[in-house]
């Protein structure tokens, strides 16, 4: 198998549209401030622009802040373009309702020809973890030979439908998101487009092939005793050759759901012990991003880790006793090595994979 | 030669209400809490499992479809709840809004499910390029490939349920080796 390598990164969302802004956000452990209003309900959402604007225009300010870093024109013409999206383009959906059609089937090619980027390729689709199956295609393709560079996208935008199915299913905080904190009560979702330019030639981030799961539990859950999460940790330490002990530091999925933050840190046990990783969640300042959010939180990380330092935990002040996990507060120096990421989602999808900073 | 040798072939295409009977054929009960695109789609790839003469004894299955107008399909549901009667939709419709769902569906009913991969409107080289470089890391023995349609309430004169199934085995000289399979 052929190493593969993060050749460059991309990130819209709400903690900025830059990097710098991304890393300050991270640094000051910075709260998204808006709401959002479904049938006379207010949440808290994470907008990465104005709220107002149409999705369109949401879309077209989005694919134009993360074009600005990922330099297409050098994009080989026979690389691939992999796009993952949970909700793909049901905003406009909902702008011309009811619609003549449902133009749900070509996102792909319309995120293309807004990037100016027409590339063989296809559209994920798995809830929570549809940009990390975007993410693995990618890899493997590279892995095996069948592309020399890859383009993978995550892109999720503030429509209606999907706030309210998860307001629908009470898993909404009214307040904000509290990762591991004693006091976490729900979801704070949020809007982001994310990319990365995968390459078989060296570049300073390595990444290698993550580990994907069904669990059939439940569609919104994953096994109680975290044992499913724990498999998909183990299975990405082994494609990396590494052992629990060689993880500093691991990005958790993290949300402040009440019962998914547990099951994750009995996962986090099984794997790792007492001896654990420095943890570290950034859902409370990006907002939980959906089919994105693999990317978004990938990129986001690696933003600050070329920085030399990795995030605290927006939102975490106090340890739940039942979890037993302090994540980190404050941020951490860092300047290289393996970095573990977690993501779950509905439909019993699970991943994990590890970055390397070379 | 090729890794993979396709070992059954199922075409489907039925209406609205043949669609129903055929779901009970292929799943007792059908699926509870399930968009009737997920029916289809599960129905269908267990029928073209159950093509099989004589099923495996311990098979590694891996899914990879394309769901074409589920999402659409399904989501028109919800957002009629939404648009028009001015309510949240019920929490297992929006679930069954999603396409991966069908492959948790799935897992109970085709032995051996490992990975589901859900595409949308991708069918054309899934096979030649993408499943090539799934396969390389999964012990998987047999790949299901399905693209599957399902008509929306707008779609002229769309009720038309139509999928089309392969089942392939993976040849002996094709797995992967220890170092590959996560």
């Amino acid at each position: 198998m052929r190493p593969v390598f993060i050749s460059h990164l991309g990130l819209w969302c709400a903690a900025g549209a830059s990097a710098e802004g991304v890393r300050e956000a991270l640094a000051q452990r910075r709260v998204p401030a808006g709401r959002l209003e479904i049938l006379n309900q207010s949440f808290p959402y994470a907008y990465a622009t104005s709220p107002g604007l149409p999705w369109q225009a949401r879309l077209s300010e989005g694919l134009g802040a993360v074009a600005a870093t990922l330099d297409l024109p050098s994009l080989a013409p026979e690389a691939l373009f992999l796009l993952g999206s949970s909700s793909m383009q049901i905003g406009t959906v909902e702008a011309t309702w009811p619609p003549s059609a449902l133009p749900m089937e070509n996102f792909r090619e319309r995120v293309g020809d807004v990037l100016g980027v027409q590339r063989r390729g296809w559209l994920f689709t798995s809830a929570c973890t549809s940009a990390v199956q975007a993410l693995d295609a990618g890899v493997a393709l590279i892995e095996t030979g069948g592309a020399e560079e890859v383009l993978v996208l995550g892109v999720e935008l503030l429509n209606r439908s999907t706030p309210a199915g998860f307001s629908a299913l009470q898993l909404l905080s009214f307040t904000d998101a509290r990762p591991l904190d004693q006091a976490r009560s729900g979801l704070v979702l949020g809007e982001a487009v994310a990319a990365v330019r995968l390459s078989a030639k060296p570049s300073p981030w390595r990444i290698h092939a993550p580990a994907l799961a069904l669990d059939a539990t439940s569609p919104t859950g994953h096994a109680a005793d975290g044992s499913s999460i724990a498999q998909v940790m183990r299975g990405a330490l082994d494609h990396a050759g590494l052992a629990p002990s060689d993880i500093p530091a691991l990005k958790l999925q993290a949300s402040g759901a009440p019962a998914t933050d547990a099951v994750e840190a009995r996962a986090l046990r099984l794997v790792f012990g007492e001896t654990l990783p420095a943890l570290f969640s950034i859902k409370a300042s990006l907002g939980h991003t959906l089919g994105a959010c693999g990317l978004a939180e990938l990129v986001a990380v690696l933003q600050c880790a070329q920085d030399g330092w990795l995030p605290p935990t927006t939102g975490f002040d106090n340890p739940d006793p039942e979890l037993g996990l302090r994540p980190l507060q404050a941020v951490m120096p860092w300047e290289k090595g393996p970095i573990l990421f977690n993501i779950q989602g509905f439909g019993g999808s699970l991943a994990a994979w590890v970055v390397e900073g070379l | 030669m090729s890794d993979w040798r396709p070992i059954a072939e199922l075409h489907l295409d039925l209406s609205r209400d043949e669609l129903r009977a055929y779901v009970r054929t292929q799943i007792a009960g059908g699926l509870r809490r399930a968009g009737i695109s997920a029916e289809f789609t599960v129905a269908g790839a267990v029928a073209c499992w159950h093509q099989l003469e004589r099923e495996p004894a311990s098979p590694c299955l891996g899914l990879i479809w394309t769901s074409h107008t589920f999402a659409g399909t399904e989501n028109a549901a919800c957002l009629r709840e939404l648009a028009e009667d001015q309510s949240l939709p019920m929490p297992f419709q929006f679930i069954a809004s999603a396409p991966h769902t069908a492959a948790l569906h799935a897992t109970g009913l085709l032995p051996g499910l490992t990975h589901a991969t859900t595409l949308l409107h991708s069918g054309q080289e899934v096979e030649a390029i993408l499943l090539p470089a799934l396969a390389r890391r999964r012990p998987w023995t047999h790949v299901l490939l399905g693209e599957v349609w399902t008509p929306h309430p707008w779609q002229e004169g769309g009720d038309r349920f139509q999928a089309d199934w392969r089942l392939l085995m993976r040849t002996a000289s094709a797995f992967p080796t220890s170092d590959q399979v996560s």
